[in-house]
């Protein structure tokens, strides 16, 4: 066979050429393709929103607290949005979730507050895995400028602290962690001189304890981590502070030791502990399934009924009939053991525990708080496989049923939440992973579905 | 292709060097995409957590799957390259398999994009997409290599 010509081969080679340049276009076309595709198929449409609002009711002071939680206002008007920042709005389903500036450095753990001027304050938190990593820093979240800003920073840097609201608008936070070891002060935001003041030592020191306004103002605070060894040991003990006085008070002590458990303020000023742990360091802790319930006017403690299972890293809330909401945690220490999906309702009428529906996933370290129309939003979570969650769910006591309520635009592990005024919920940072390893600085507004 | 074609030989050899360089940028592109969502840097997944060590693989190996075969097909698609390069594929083969992994790839990575396509501030994650880029270019290699006449 005759060769072929140079002309033959020159055109031979310049159509692999231009097959190569085609294929590169074709290649190089992918991405701005597969960024065309991703952005216009999340799993919810995406537009651009006014996510400021102002509220015009009273604030009122926490009363239901789990450490970092902080409680809805009851006061449900709801404000005319106002113009703002533009955020992303993401809504799957019922339910919207709206992308708000993010913190200025990734945190969980933190402490949170609704300040009775309608903004959020956001208080100290870790920015890894351990307290080692604990921060001072004070950021105030204003929904109608939609924008946070840094405020005076703690005077002791802590993770993982009680914090509660007081009906003179200041707000107490109490104790927590650093370097591995509990917390035994506690200080006193006072928003209008934007200033922290010593609030005194308490008798033990305390982590993952509860803090909880009593109705006649004074703030129990029950349990937590005292040990200051690395075994985490819990106590059974409890003071009480008096912010007239600003004075601690040793309470009388619970049967049982726990921390990580949870505090709801009843509707008769009664105060009910659930679950928590005696210890929680690997697999030396024992879950509680017991219950007490704090008489403030009489300073001593009962047995409630018991939970139907240990639980700890759980959550509770006061619903508006006056029952109590528990919902997920984990029964034991072990940290293999999947989270619980299961939620129960104490109704202090009959003083008995009531299985209602079930999550759709189990759901431990989660948050969950009280919606102004009473239902009830959880957020997040780490998940039975372990897995940190971006997934949301809403009880409604009315059915007992939870349904999915979309997802933020990223997973979290112990954020700060907090409900606005006008009934949305703003959560902040939160842990990506169960180990904490990686932390985010995302946060997110919350608008409910219509009942 | 005839062995007294000359023009055609180096048709055959542009074709095998243009789907050695694609084949090459393509398992680039999946195990930089694999290896930074795995690692969380620059950016992490929304959905998807780094990995802490390489003892999290096997208690995740459900979650982080998809990008494990994703990143196997990629070494796959590196090995059958350099048999190419070295000549010691047929170009016919090297296509086929070139085109199969490419497509098991994309499907591998499409179905963690629920997890890997944004990052963790809502955005999209560009190692998703510098995954689902490098399966396109492993597929776009088996084409021009089906081009290599011998």
């Amino acid at each position: 066979m005759k060769p072929r010509s140079s002309d033959a081969v020159r055109r031979g080679v310049g159509l692999v050429l231009a097959i190569d340049a085609l294929a590169l276009a074709v290649v190089l076309a992918t991405a701005p393709a597969a960024f065309i595709w991703l952005d216009g198929s999340r799993p919810s449409p995406l537009a651009v929103s006014s996510a400021g609002a102002s509220g015009s009711g009273a604030a009122s002071p926490a009363a239901t607290v789990s450490p970092g939680v902080a409680s809805p206002s009851p006061s449900g008007a709801v404000a005319t949005p106002t113009e703002s920042a533009p955020a992303q709005t993401l809504t799957y389903g019922d339910g919207t979730w709206s992308r708000i500036p993010s913190l200025p450095q990734p945190l969980w753990g933190t402490g949170s507050a609704l300040l009775k001027d309608g903004r959020v304050l956001v208080v100290g938190g870790s920015s890894g895995p351990v307290s080692s990593t604990a921060v001072a820093t004070v950021e105030v979240f204003d929904p109608q400028a939609n924008s946070w800003a840094a405020a005076t920073p703690m005077l002791q840097a802590r993770a993982y602290p009680a914090t509660v609201t007081l009906p003179d608008g200041s707000v107490l936070v109490v104790g927590g962690s650093r370097d591995g070891l509990p917390l035994d002060s506690a200080e006193r935001y006072f928003p209008d001189s934007v200033s922290w003041v010593s609030a005194g030592t308490m008798s033990v020191p305390r982590t993952h304890s509860t803090a909880t306004v009593l109705q006649d103002g004074r703030v129990l605070v029950v349990g937590g981590g005292s040990d200051a060894s690395s075994t985490f040991k819990s106590t059974n003990t409890a003071e009480i502070f008096d912010p007239a006085t600003g004075n601690w008070t040793p309470t009388a002590s619970m049967a049982s030791s726990r921390a990580l458990h949870t505090a709801t303020l009843l509707a008769d000023g009664e105060v009910l502990m659930a679950g928590g742990a005696s210890t929680y360091h690997g697999s030396k802790g024992t879950v509680r399934a017991t219950a007490e319930i704090y008489d403030p006017k009489s300073a001593s403690w009962r047995a409630a009924a018991p939970l139907s299972v240990a639980r700890y890293h759980h959550t509770a809330v006061l619903l508006s009939d006056g029952r109590v909401l528990i919902a997920g945690g984990w029964s034991f220490t072990t940290n293999t053991d999947p989270s619980l999906a299961t939620a129960e309702i104490y109704d202090p009428a009959a003083g008995t525990w009531t299985p209602t529906g079930s999550m759709a996933v189990g759901r431990a370290r989660a948050r969950m708080t009280a919606l102004p129309d009473g239902r009830v939003l959880v957020v997040g979570g780490v998940d039975p496989a372990y897995r940190v969650m971006a997934t949301a769910e809403i009880y409604d006591p009315a059915t007992g049923r939870w349904q999915p309520t979309g997802r933020l635009a990223t997973a979290v592990m112990w954020p700060a939440m907090a409900v606005l005024r006008d009934g949305r919920v703003v959560v902040a940072g939160g842990a990506l992973e169960a180990l904490a390893g990686h932390v985010t600085a995302v946060c997110a507004i919350y608008t409910p579905p219509a009942p | 292709m005839k062995a007294d074609d000359p023009g055609g030989a180096m048709e055959s050899s542009a074709a095998r060097l243009s789907g050695v360089a694609f084949g090459a940028l393509g398992t680039g592109l999946v195990l930089a995409g694999v290896i930074s969502i795995a690692m969380g840097l620059p950016y992490q997944a929304h959905n998807m957590a780094p990995l802490a060590g390489p003892g999290e693989i096997g208690r995740r190996l459900g979650e982080i799957s998809p990008l494990l075969a994703a990143a196997l097909g990629a070494l796959v698609v590196a090995g059958v390259v350099l048999l190419l390069g070295a000549r010691r594929l047929k170009p016919a083969s090297a296509a086929v398999e070139l085109i199969v992994l490419g497509a098991a790839i994309e499907v591998c990575v499409l179905g963690a994009i629920g997890r890997i396509g944004y990052a963790a501030d809502g955005s999209v994650l560009l190692a998703g997409v510098a995954c689902l880029m490098g399966g396109a270019a492993v597929v776009a290699a088996g084409l021009i290599v089906a081009l290599a006449r011998e």
